[in-house]
Order: structure tokens, then sequence, then C-alpha cells
């Protein structure tokens, strides 16, 4: 299977050839160049990342670079234009920076509106299209409407389809020589992000943000707490692992009374086995490991981990699904053993889908 | 103005005088009003009573009804089965109605589960387009326009696309600024143009979707209003009163509390329906500025604030489709 891993603008060329060596086979970005965010800020997004820079590439010669980087070490360089909708106005304004990016030669866009696809044809784009989980393809029959009236190359499956459709899904689309893609670790949004049409913005909390659930209990930093938030900043790259700074510190401050009915662990610097599952969670974020196994069975090509705008901790991603991805048999077990979270992974909200044998 | 009657349980009809009965409630002592209403999960009955009372004061009520909007927009596990979508036809023509089956987004099982009941509406109807059918999913669309291409196709609110800013319903937030060198005012002068703008402003797209069949397009209504042509392109619109949309999910807090995997994610055995005794609204919801209320798998807003352009004619609108409760 592929890794498609996100990219932005933190990621030099050098970053882009260890990550191909990494496991990496595929990547994709978005670019705002600097007329579009002086125009519309950041919310209305051309690529539905509408919470700031450090998500985009917005220098066109950065962009050049990261292409030229990914395509010289036989990678393969995707553009997201996947916003829900564009007006007329910004759909001329896509256009024209298409113009632009269309010369750095990308193997494909990712799209989400159809009006955008008919467009495109039309300004004379030949290039593949993926439809985005903005297209919410979420039976085949929604994909054969896409073919009825587009040409596109690959399918993005929703993040809220279970195995079990998704073992439908592929095969039944066996005649349409399509790709299919699905997310596999990262964020995933508690709604669908197909039919979600809030704000998103750095400035505010996101809707979804605010659902709060059960009320959150925490220890007293230790004494020692600046000297280990030092040890923490020094070493970003090798905290998401159990014994880490992060990790000890995470567990110096855990504490959850249990009449907060969340008693997981034992209060103050108990014993918590393996990572921290706070941290776990904070950097995994949603977990699908234990589901590559179906989906590889399912007839699923490639791998997606969404994480624009998260460069210093991309390495360890694709280390993680590139494992398990080559594994020839990732049982649940595997797995778990691999993330050594077991906390994090005894708990519901840390899963991507809902993995029968798990 | 088209007045529609929009219900997923057929009950509601059971005592259609009582679903337009005003309550003063507001006058209610503090302490019972509070007892009542002082829930997050009241916002779906709070919102009832502000509709119901903004409709009588135009002259809206049971005796105005001329269409029954009837199905499931929001979740799968709620498609009504074929025998309830025929009762509701049987219960529209008694009333004189005409009538609308709404469906939702759909996956392979859903898509099934709809098929078999627009096929019963045919079965019962004889002529194919003596009815609508409000479609949310392209694969929906595709399916209808194969089998029962004579059926008039409505594009659903989910398929609009229209951005939902019911959190905000006085003013937008501050944007982001960061590296930008636009003053603040412009860029949210340039935001809302766009959040107002709908991409029907493409012609071509809106050529595409003639040719699917689509004459009529439903709408939400949203704090920034929708920039629709006078003449609306030659679609005729109508707009949801008082529960706007805002954003919705497979997996459900309300089933959550059956079993606590449904609330993270969406699983292949069928939904207990615990949606159907109560609901879980989620924390933190009650302090935006309009009563917004997660039902089930969708959040709603309630949109009296910035309804009476949409309700006064400020819209090209043809027809109203009144919720008397969230529509799940």
């Amino acid at each position: 299977m592929k890794i498609a891993l996100g990219l932005d603008r933190s990621d030099s060329p050098e970053t882009i050839r260890e990550l191909i060596a990494l496991g990496a086979d595929e990547f994709f970005a978005g670019y705002v160049p600097v007329e579009w965010y002086n125009r519309y800020g950041w919310e209305v997004s051309i690529n539905r990342r509408e919470n700031g820079p450090v998500y985009q590439f917005t220098r066109f010669q950065d962009l050049a670079e990261a292409a030229e980087a990914v395509h010289a070490n036989g990678g393969r360089f995707h553009l997201t234009f996947n916003a829900h909708d564009y007006d007329l106005e910004r759909l001329l304004f896509v256009r024209d920076i298409l113009r632009d990016v269309d010369t750095l030669e990308p193997d494909g866009y990712i799209v989400a509106d159809p009006a955008l696809m008919l467009e495109m044809r039309n300004w004379g784009i030949e290039r593949p299209l993926h439809l985005s989980t903005g297209a919410g393809c979420f039976s085949p029959e929604t994909v054969r409407w896409y073919h009825d009236g587009f040409e596109f190359k690959r399918v993005v499956i929703p993040r809220k389809l279970t195995l079990g459709e998704i073992g439908r899904f592929v095969p039944a689309l066996a005649d349409l020589n399509l790709e299919f893609e699905v997310m596999i670790i990262g964020p995933r949004c508690f709604y669908n992000d197909e039919y979600c049409f809030t704000l998103h913005t750095g400035n505010l909390p996101n809707f979804c943000n605010l659902l709060a659930g059960a009320p959150l209990a925490q220890g007293r930093f230790p004494a020692t707490w600046k000297s280990d938030i030092t040890a923490i900043c020094a070493d970003p790259e090798n905290q998401v692992r159990p014994g880490s700074a992060l990790d000890t510190f995470l567990k110096q401050i855990a504490w959850d009374p249990p009449e907060l009915g969340r008693a997981r662990t034992e209060p103050c610097g108990g014993a918590i086995r393996g990572m921290h599952p706070d941290l776990a969670a904070k950097f995994y974020m949603h977990c699908g490991l234990c589901a590559i196994a179906h989906l590889r069975r399912a007839g699923v090509q490639i791998l997606k981990v969404p994480v624009r705008g998260s460069t210093w901790a991309k390495k360890d991603y694709v280390r993680l699904v590139r494992t398990v991805a080559d594994h020839p048999n990732p049982t649940p077990q595997f797995c778990r053993e691999l993330l050594n979270a077991p906390e994090y992974c005894t708990q519901p909200e840390s899963c991507y889908y809902a993995v029968p044998d798990a | 103005m088209e007045f529609c009657l929009y219900i997923t349980d057929l009950k509601l009809l059971e005592d259609l005088g009582g679903l337009f009965q005003p309550l003063d409630w507001q006058d209610m002592p503090a302490a019972l009003k509070s007892t009542v209403f002082d829930n997050p999960n009241a916002a779906d009955y709070i919102g009832h009573l502000i509709a119901v009372e903004r409709l009588a004061s135009l002259g809206l009520d049971e005796t105005a009804v001329t269409r029954l909007y009837f199905g499931q927009e929001f979740c799968e596990h709620l498609v009504p089965e074929p025998k309830g979508v025929m009762q509701a036809l049987f219960i529209a023509r008694q009333m004189g109605w005409d009538f609308t089956y709404v469906t939702g987004n759909a996956v392979d099982s859903t898509l099934e589960r709809i098929a078999a009941n627009i096929e019963a509406l045919v079965a019962a109807h004889g002529d194919a387009d003596s009815f609508e059918v409000v479609i949310n999913d392209w694969g929906v669309l595709r399916r209808l326009r194969q089998e029962y291409p004579a059926i008039k196709p409505v594009l659903g609110r989910l398929l609009t696309k229209q951005k939902r800013l019911g959190r905000f319903p006085e003013h937008m937030p501050t944007p982001n600024m960061e590296e930008i060198d636009t003053d603040t005012d412009t860029i949210l002068r340039n935001q809302m143009r766009a959040w107002q703008a709908l991409n029907l402003t493409v012609r071509s797209w809106r050529r595409f979707l003639h040719r699917q069949g689509i004459e009529r397009i439903d709408l939400d209504m949203v704090p920034q209003g929708a920039d629709l042509m006078p003449d609306a392109w030659g679609f005729a619109f109508g707009a949801y009163y008082p529960w706007s949309y805002l954003t919705a999910a497979r997996n459900c807090p309300t089933a959550g509390l059956v079993d606590p995997v449904r609330r993270h994610v969406p699983l292949d055995a069928p939904c207990p329906r615990p949606c159907r005794r109560g609901n879980a609204n989620l924390a933190n919801m009650a302090h935006d500025p309009a009563p917004i209320i997660q039902r089930g798998t969708v959040a709603v807003t309630l949109n009296d604030a910035f309804a009476q352009p949409y309700l006064t004619g400020g819209v090209p609108l043809d027809r109203l489709v009144f919720e008397p409760f969230v529509p799940l």
C-alpha cells in the first residue's frame, strides 16, 4: 500500500527526501498565494484548511522546490483545490492559480466541487483528478454519478464509512478502474467533513472543539516543570514514546479522581502502562492502524496521512504507518504493541474505524 | 408563498391544530420556566414555540399548509419504512396537500431503503410526476433519474453547500489576520461576499443542474444572507424555518449513551434509536447567542433572529418549509 502524506511550507526539500526514504510515496499540499489571503483571509479557503498559513504553501517558489524534490526522489505530488464550492468570483481566481501551478506538472488535483470539475476541463486542464472526501462519495452510486459526468482517477473514501461498507464499496466499482484512498491516522472530525459547513478559523475554537467531554482534571506541575519543558522542547521529535520527557511529565501530573468517572489512571503519577494516553491522543489523535489489514483486503491502495501543519511529527507518522502497511499480517495486537499506548487503545474515541476483531 | 410542513414522525399529525398552538411560555414564573426550559435539550421546544408565534403573526397556521415534507435527512437509522412513507402520502392526499419525500446522504444500504420507498410511492401514486424527492446525495439523484426520470428532484440543503454561520448571527468573528496586509474590515467584507454567494453563480454548473432535472433548490436561512439573482437563474427556491443546519455526523452522541463506541464511529449494526426517547446535547452549546442544539446526529441553529428577510420577501423564495421540531 502507498502512503500519501500532507506537506506544508515548513517541509524543505531535504525533509521531503527523508520522508520518501522512510516510506512516503505520495504527497499532497495546498497553495494559497498572497493575492488570495490578502483578499479573503484564511477563513475562505481554497482547500478547506482554514486555520492559517502554516498548513499551506504561500510562496510559489517554495511550492516549486517541494514539487521538484518529490519528483526528483521518485514520489508523486498532488495539489488540493477541494473547497466544498467556489462561487464565480473565487472560481476565476482559482483558474489563475491553476494556470501557475500547472507549470509545476503536479501528478493530479484533489477536488470536491463539481462546478470546478466542469470548468477545469473547459480551461484545458487534463491532469488526473482525485475526488476529495469533500465530494461526499458515501456509496458506489455516488461515485458513478461523478463518473457519468467527469473524468477522475481516484476516490478518497469518506472517513465515516465502516469497514464493512468499504469492503463492499471498492469491489462494487471494480469496472471503473479507479484508485481508492482512505484516511488512516491523525485528525478525524467529529462531524462528517463532507457536510460540515460551519466556520473554521485559526482565531476561535471550531464548533466541534466546543464539544467538551467529561471534565478534565489535572495535578499540579512538579517543581521541575521549567527544566522538564526545556528538555521536551530540546528534542521534539523523540517525545511521542513511552519514557520520553513529555511522557514522564504527563504521568507526573496525571490525576483522575474516581468521582469524575474517568478513573483510568492511578492518581498523581501512578503506573500508566506504556505511553500516557493523553500524549498518544494529542499526537495520533485518531488511529486506524488496526484497520489496515481490512482495508488492504478490501482493495484500498493508498493510506492518507493528513497532517499538514505538523512538520515535526511527520517522520514518526510515516514510520508507523509504513511498518504496519508492509507487515504481512498486522493484527490489532501487533498494532497495539507498536503504538505502546494500551490505555489510548482502549478508548473508543481513539479509533478511526471500528475494527471488529480489535 | 407555498407553505410546507416538514415532519419525520407521523404522530405529529394526530393533532395538527396543537402543532400550531402558541403557548405563553415567556411569562411563566421564573422558577417553573427554568425548571422546564433551562436544559440545552429543551432548545428544540423553545424553538418550536418561537416559530409558531412568528408564523402566527404572518397568518401561517395549519390551514395554510399545502404540502407535506416527510422523510429523513440526517440519520440513516431513521429512514422510514415504505409503510410509513405510504401512510404519509395517504394523509397528505386526505388533507389535499402535495407531497415531498425527503432523503439524506446515503451509504449503499441506505440507498436501497430510499429506493424501496420511492418504488412504493410510485406504485401508490400511479404517476411519478405528482410528487417530489429532496436530494441530498448525488448517488440518490443518479438512482432516481435512472429508474424514475419523471420524478421531480429538489436539490437539498446539504448539496447547496451554503456556509452556515449560525454561530454568529449578530456579527462575524474577527478573522485570523496572520501575515495579511489588507485591513480587517476589507477582509470581512470580502469574506461575507464569498459566503453569500453560491456556486450557482457558475453558468456551466447551472446548466449541468438543469440537465440533471433540477428546477427547485432548498436553502437554509443563514445570517449572512444568500445572494440570489432576482430571477433566481430560472430555479425556484425554498427555505427551512426555524432550524438551519450546521453540521452532522454518522456517529451520534445520543446513540453513544447506549453504546459509547457510537459516539465516535459508525457501526454496521442497527442503532437502538434512543433518540426517539431522549437526546444527548453536547456541552458548551448553550452559551452561543443563537440557540444551537445537537439533536441525535445533527447540529442545527435556531434561525429566528435572522429569518426576517426570508419570511418577508427580501430573498426571492416561493416556498417556506416549516420544521415544527428539529427534523430528526
